[in-house]
Formats: structure tokens, sequence, C-alpha cells
């Protein structure tokens, strides 16, 4: 088992959510203060969605969600399992179909689907395999990318910098306000993420939850403020503020950022998506405990090869994508997967037969 | 020394190594030569002492023969051994007589032919059953240098050389350490390498140490002509483009890594040693860093980093641009850029590909020829080859500049050379097929390769990844001044993953 620290685990929950910032839908994009709002509210209900996974650490120390469903009845995990994966694999192609339609608009127009879905899903497959240290050890580069490519951003966007585009005000559309709150939370696959992972954190496991809260709410906060002072009423239009922003960024070596930021945003992605096939791997670990890794590694290779399928019906029929999108901004796959399940766990999950003093074993 | 004769008739006999030495010193010797298969370097010197028959056995070109004559012909000869009533009795009276540093015994043929070949003579007496070996050793070997690699301006001119012992006296020379190990271990089942295996006992790991000297004792090679052999056994991985074993020609640098609680291994017939375990920061480190200002140190150490990520990344980026996103460049660099293109015949990948793998072949051709030719062929290749093909209109001169340049900066980090070439095609490929999404799809599977690799328990990426944020500020891009580094004194076993990836969360967080 590969524990890491509270810190690094913060890290890999921020890149999983600020990867989701890659694409806002053009109906999200909105000029004005009523992201702003709608962020601060939806961390706090993130936050309130947490707290079942977060008593669960508590009372199953070093535990996951599925192990103490599990040591209850092999059934009961395994029943909790299928709906947890179904929930993890709608994150993952949302997050796959996400990242390829992100690529082709904006820096390979002219690829099909499915290689550069596949070629994503390979990458992340491989990461997968190399294990949970490996990823969140690759957060710290992707961290570090994001925020040298923020720097560049802001200091290359001064001149472009309009504060008289900020002006207060509360919420001025509700029917904004809730689809911006709600995609907020379906965007939070993070949750997944720790409930499969807050057994590999060594201690205190709760504050990489409210350290993320935290700095994932500044970041967004940071971020909005900087679409709404540099593109002010054009905002509403775009569909990739950053994006868009980062191509009037000029930094002498390069013209415009923004190849320099889908690389980032991509890195992201990646990384997410590696988190999640992760996840995937580590719930059927907790079935398959033989010691004979290839059959675990053909299994996450079938999911893998799954999910590209899956991506690849959903993400190349416009209708489809809009149905499967809709279903997803509703967050029920959140409230189910890391709401729901912990709670049932909380409740119906068995302790350890004895506390024993766990050595961690390398990589 | 009177003379008897002895049998010389060569022997042609199949040989058991674990044979026991006969006492019939007849016996002994043909044994002897039946196991060296009549090897014209055996060389056997007959005598008789006290009416007792003798043989000295050495090994032509292994020994010091002013020191055979003066420690062993000379001292047998001139004190009676008039109390010696059998052979044993000489062999045990001429090893007091015999003030030898290196004196061994040896009971099986076996032992006794690999304590010749290491360069003892061994003297056989008629009614001994064992063999006296006496290190004489002296053979022919280059003088201590300046290294050929890691070329520093103001630290040590010393370099290793091929005999393991001198090398052993050079790093004991700058560790007058009662805790500096040097263990001497045989390696490989034909060659009987001497390996050294050194540490400093109260800074290394204990289970560190020993995993290294098993992995060496249980090597399945027969045989080690250099260090390089070994590096791939080492690494648990198996070997892999970035090596997490470290080679240097230095034996301070060899010192100082001790000193870090790493393990050393000097092995015989090689001017290059390991050191266990291999981080990828230290690539951009050297000794010199250690003699200059800490600023300027660090100026020179972000300089190393900088070429290595253009070596590796520069041509990929370039033709992924141009391919891709060449909005990305400036316009008048762009409008330069692409009138070039257009005189050439070529799209940009395969320019790039041919320029490079021209520029591997002259460097190639360089190395391997006498430095006289070598200079002709850098002066055809780097100026008539480069200036022709642009002006013929093969390539374009961004190209050229482009494979130039990496190539420099793939030298300003020397223990990268190799990864940074194949890096660098696959980048080329990446960018070329599919641009930038292509090269980050690529560097994001190497950087999971990267950081899942651990040796010995210490993750290759530390102290960057995981964050050690003690080590980082101490001695990874900055290094402090002394005064910092003698108060923080830490070891590699600090970045061990237990340690780091968990127990640092205090310093993580």
């Amino acid at each position: 088992m590969n524990k890491i620290s509270w810190g690094q685990m913060t890290v890999l929950l921020i890149i999983t959510r600020i990867s989701a910032e890659m694409i806002i839908p053009g109906e999200l994009t909105r000029y004005g203060s009523d992201r702003f709002w709608s962020l601060l509210a939806a961390k706090l209900a993130v936050l309130m969605l947490f707290l079942p996974l977060i008593f669960l650490t508590v009372r199953f120390k070093g535990d996951n969600f599925l192990l103490p469903a599990i040591r209850r009845s092999k059934i009961l995990g395994g029943a909790l399992a299928v709906i947890f994966v179904v929930a993890l694999a709608a994150s993952t192609v949302e997050t796959l179909v996400n990242l390829q339609l992100y690529v082709s608009d904006v820096i390979f127009d002219s690829m099909l689907f499915i290689t550069g879905a596949a070629a994503v899903a390979a990458a992340a497959f491989y990461g997968a395999l190399k294990g949970f240290s490996a990823i969140s050890r690759s957060s710290i580069f992707a961290l570090t990318l994001f925020a040298v490519l923020i720097v560049l951003i802001t200091v290359t966007s001064w001149e472009n910098m309009d504060v008289t585009f900020l002006y207060p005000s509360f919420i001025r559309d509700g029917n904004y306000f809730m689809k911006s709150f709600f995609s907020e939370i379906s965007s939070c696959s993070e949750i997944l993420v720790f409930a499969v992972f807050c057994k590999n954190i060594r201690s205190k496991p709760n504050r990489s939850v409210f350290f993320y809260l935290g700095a994932v709410l500044i970041i967004l906060e940071g971020l909005n403020l900087l679409y709404n002072i540099i593109l002010g009423p054009y905002l509403s239009a775009l569909e990739y503020p950053l994006y868009y922003i980062s191509s009037l960024s000029d930094i002498v070596i390069f013209q415009r950022l923004d190849g320099i930021d889908a690389v980032v945003w991509v890195f992201c992605g990646i990384i997410k998506l590696a988190l999640l096939f992760a996840a995937a791997h580590d719930i059927l670990s907790s079935f398959d405990t033989s010691p004979v890794k290839l059959r675990r590694s053909i299994g996450l290779a079938v999911y893998a090869a799954s999910i590209v399928g899956i991506s690849f019906f959903i993400g190349t029929d416009k209708p489809r994508l809009d149905m499967f999108e809709t279903f997803m901004h509703s967050a029920l796959h959140i409230a189910v997967a890391g709401t729901l399940i912990p709670l049932i766990v909380l409740i119906a999950g068995k302790k350890r037969p004895q506390a024993k003093g766990e050595e961690n074993e390398e990589n | 020394m009177a003379k008897k004769k002895f049998s010389q008739k060569p022997v042609s006999l199949p040989f058991d190594e674990k044979t026991p030495i006969s006492p019939d010193i007849n016996a002994s010797c043909t044994d002897m030569r039946a196991l060296f298969g009549n090897s014209s370097d055996l060389i056997v010197k007959y005598a008789e002492i006290n009416n007792i028959n003798i043989a000295v056995m050495t090994c032509e070109g292994m020994t010091d023969k002013a020191v055979l004559a003066d420690m062993i012909y000379r001292p047998l000869t001139e004190h009676a051994l008039s109390d010696c009533k059998d052979g044993n009795t000489l062999l045990n009276n001429a090893a007091r007589l015999l003030m030898a540093e290196d004196q061994k015994q040896a009971y099986t043929c076996g032992e006794a032919a690999a304590m010749i070949m290491s360069g003892f003579a061994l003297i056989f007496a008629d009614g001994a059953g064992f063999a006296l070996g006496i290190g004489v050793q002296g053979y022919e070997h280059r003088a201590v240098e300046e290294p050929s690699t890691h070329i520093n301006l103001r630290a040590s001119r010393e370099g290793f050389i091929e005999v393991v012992r001198a090398n052993m006296s050079m790093v004991r020379r700058r560790m007058k350490s009662p805790t500096l190990v040097m263990n001497l271990i045989k390696a490989g089942s034909r060659s009987n390498t001497d390996v050294c295996v050194c540490y400093l006992s109260d800074r290394a790991d204990k289970q560190m140490v020993s995993e290294v000297t098993g992995r060496i004792k249980e090597l399945p090679l027969s045989t080690i002509l250099c260090s390089d052999f070994l590096q791939a056994f080492l690494e648990k991985s198996g070997g892999t483009l970035f090596s997490q074993v470290t080679l240097t020609e230095r034996p301070d640098t060899f010192v100082s890594k001790l000193y870090e609680g790493r393990v050393g291994i000097i092995v015989d017939g090689t001017p290059f040693a390991l050191i266990i375990p291999g981080l990828f920061i230290e690539n951009f480190h050297t000794m010199d860093d250690y003699t200059h200002h800490p600023d300027f140190s660090a100026f020179v150490r972000a300089l190393r980093f900088i070429a290595f990520l253009l070596a590796a990344f520069l041509p990929g980026l370039y033709v992924a641009l141009c391919n891709f996103n060449p909005e990305l460049f400036r316009t008048t660099l762009l409008l330069n850029i692409y009138s070039s293109i257009q005189t050439t015949a070529y799209p940009v990948l395969a320019e790039c590909l041919i320029m490079y793998i021209l520029y591997e072949i002259m460097r190639e051709a360089g190395l391997r020829l006498p430095k006289s030719v070598g200079h002709a062929v850098s002066i055809v290749g780097g100026l008539v080859i480069g200036e022709i093909t642009v002006t013929a209109g093969l390539m374009s001169a961004p190209v050229v500049l482009i494979i130039a340049a990496t190539g420099l900066c793939s030298f300003a980090v020397p223990d990268l050379y190799e990864s940074c070439m194949i890096l660098r095609l696959v980048f080329i490929l990446a960018g070329g097929f599919f641009g930038l999404f292509g090269i980050i799809v690529v560097t994001s599977a190497m950087l999971f390769r990267l950081c899942s690799k651990s040796s010995y328990g210490i993750p290759y990426l530390s102290p960057i990844a995981p964050v050690t944020l003690k080590s980082i500020l101490r001695d990874s891009f900055y290094r402090r001044n002394w005064q910092a580094l003698t108060k923080s004194d830490v070891t590699v076993s600090e970045l061990s993953h237990k340690k780091s990836d968990g127990n640092d969360s205090e310093r993580n967080g």
C-alpha cells in the first residue's frame, strides 16, 4: 500500500478539481459576480457532502469507504462497489470527453476523437499501473506548472485588466446561480478520489479536505476574478475563458500563452484520469487480493478500454453528449457515491478486528 | 638454492578446483598446471631448502619482481631454516619470517589459483598440505591523472584509475575515519573481479548496505570488465532510461556521496565507481558547486536544468509548433521560419530527424576517431555540412540551429546525455505526429515512470517529488552556504519514502 502525506493528498485533490476548470461550458461562463457566490455556496455544499467521509475516516482509521463494508458483508461491499464504480466511470467518461473536446477545439482540431481519447487513456492507464504514489508525485509538477502559468498570465495581462469591470452586486440570475452551483458540485469528482484513497493517507486525512477546499476556493475565485477583469462583458460569450486570456498574453518568447495553457490543462487532465483509473484499480484490488498483479492489470485495461469506448459513443454525438452532460450536472453521481455510500458504510460498516501497527509497504 | 629435476611435462587433465593441495610438490605443481591449462604466464620456480623441495608459483606480470626477490627469495635463502624437518614446519616458519602485509594460506588448488591470479606468490613445500601465499602484487597500471569526465575547475585533479587498491587508497586518504568500511568482494564467476563496497558505517543505511552486498555476491555475471556491467543488476527496476546508479571518476565526489550515507562501489579494471542510490537532481550537481559562491552555483545549476529541458524538448517543440501551432511564434520569427521552410525540400519533421541523425553520426564518428582526425570531423560536420545543407536548400537554418543548440545543451548535463538523446527522438516523433498534445502525453507517461521509481527506498525524484522541504532548501536547486550546510546535516536515507511520503506531512503541509 502506498502511503502519502495529507499535504500530497491536498495537492492531488486540487489538481483533480482545477483540471475540471479547463472546460467551463458556454452556458456557465457569465460576466458578473454570480459565479463568485455560486462558487462560495458550492464549496460549502461540497464540505457538507464530504462530512460522511470525514466521519468515516475518523471512525474507521486507515480504511476507505469500501473496506468496512466488505468486512460487514461481501454482498454489501460488492453492491456498494458496483454503484461506486458506475459513478466513477461516469466521472471518468466526463473527464475524458471534456479533455478530448478541449484538445480538438484548441490545439489539435484535426485529431480523431478515438485517437486522442485512446492516447490520453493509455497515458492515464500507465500512470494508474505505476501506482497511486507515482500519480501523487506527478501532481506536484502539475500544480507547479499551473502556478507558473497563472503567474505568467497575470503578469503579462496586466495591461488588459480593467477593474471597472468589477462592480458590487449579489445574485442577479437565480437560474444561472443554481446551474453554476450544481455544476460546481458535479465537477467535484475529487470526493470519489478521496473516498477511495483516504486509506492511503498516513495521518490526519481530514486535513487534506479542509486545506483542499480552502485552496480550491481561493484558486477558483481568483480565476473567476481574472476572467471578469480581463474579459469583462465578453466572458459570457466564451467557453474556455482561461484559454482566451492566455492567448492575449505575450511572454516575449511566445507571442501567446494558449499553447502552454493547453499543455497545463491536458497534463492536469491526464493526472486526474490516471487517478480515477487508479481508484477503479484499487476497488478491484479490494476484491482480488491475489498476489498476481497481471489479472488486476488486465481488469484495469478492460475498464480503460470500456471508458474509451463509452467516451467515443457519447462524445461523438451531440444529443447524446448533451443528455450525458445534463445528467452529470445534476451531481447525482457525486451525491450517491461521494456522500450516500459513505453514509451507509458509516452506519453499517464494521471496524477492524484489532488495531495493528501498520507497516507501510514500499512502492 | 639448489636446483633439482622436476616434472616440466605439459599436462591436460580434467580438473576440479576443490582438489586439495597435495603434500607431494610434484603432484601439486602438476595439478596447478592442469588447472591453468598449461598457461604460459604461470611461472614456477623450484628450490630446495634444508633438503625440503619447495616451489614458488607466480603469475607473469602480476607481481613486482624486485619485491618478490626482496621479500621471498632473499629471506628464504639467507636465513637458516635448519630446524625445519618437514614442509609444514618450513612454511609455518616462513610465514613468520616473511613479514608480508598480505599473507594467506591456500588449501585447495582453486584457492591457490585465485591467489596467484591476484598477484600473490605461492610457496609450496614437500610434505605440506597447504601453500603459503605472499602478496607481492605489482602490475603495470596507468598513473593517477585528471579525470576525463566530470572535469572541475577548483576541485581535486585526481581521478580514479583501473586498480581497485589504488582507488581504495585515494578514498581512504580523503576520509581518514574508522567508520569508513571497505569490503572487497569477488564478483563474476569466471573473471573473479575485485569489487569494493564502501560506506560509512555510522551514516549508511544498514539494510541498503546488506542489500547491495547481497546483490553483488549473487551477480549472475561470469565476467565483469567495467562497472556498467553491475549497474543494471544494482537497479531495482533492472536498468531504465534514467539510471538510479551514479557513475563517477572522481574520488572527492565519491567520498562526498559516502558522507551523505550512500554506498559506493569500486570495480577493479575501471576508473568509474558506482554510487547508490543516485537521484535525478544529482545529475545537475558538480563538485565545483561546493567551491563556488552559493549564488553562482545556483545560477549554474539553473543553467544546467534549462540545458537539459532544451536538449530534451526543443526539437520536438519546434516541430510541434511548426506543424500544428505556428500562431505561438512571434510574428517576425514566424515569417522568418516560414520563409526558411519554403526554400527547403523536406517537411519540418523529416528535416529535424535527418539533421538529428546526421548530428549523432558526426558525434559518434568524432568520439571514436583519434583526436586529430576527430577535430577534422568536427570541422567538416559543423561548418561544411551545416553551411552547405542550408545553402543547398536541403535543410532550413532554424533546424540546423536547433539541432546544434540541443547538441550543445546535452553536453551541459553529461550524465543525462544518453537519456536526452532518446527523449529528443521520442519528442520529435510525438511532436511531429501529434503536436503539443503528443508531447504532453509522452511527458506525462515519462513523469509517471520517473515518479514511480525508487532506489533502495529512496524516490528517484526526491526531494522534489515527494516534497522534502528541508532537503530542497538545503542543497537541491540552491546550495546554502557552508555554515548552514554544516548545521543541517542530512543523509540520503532521510529521503526514504517511508519518511518523505508520510512523516514529512508537517513539512509538506
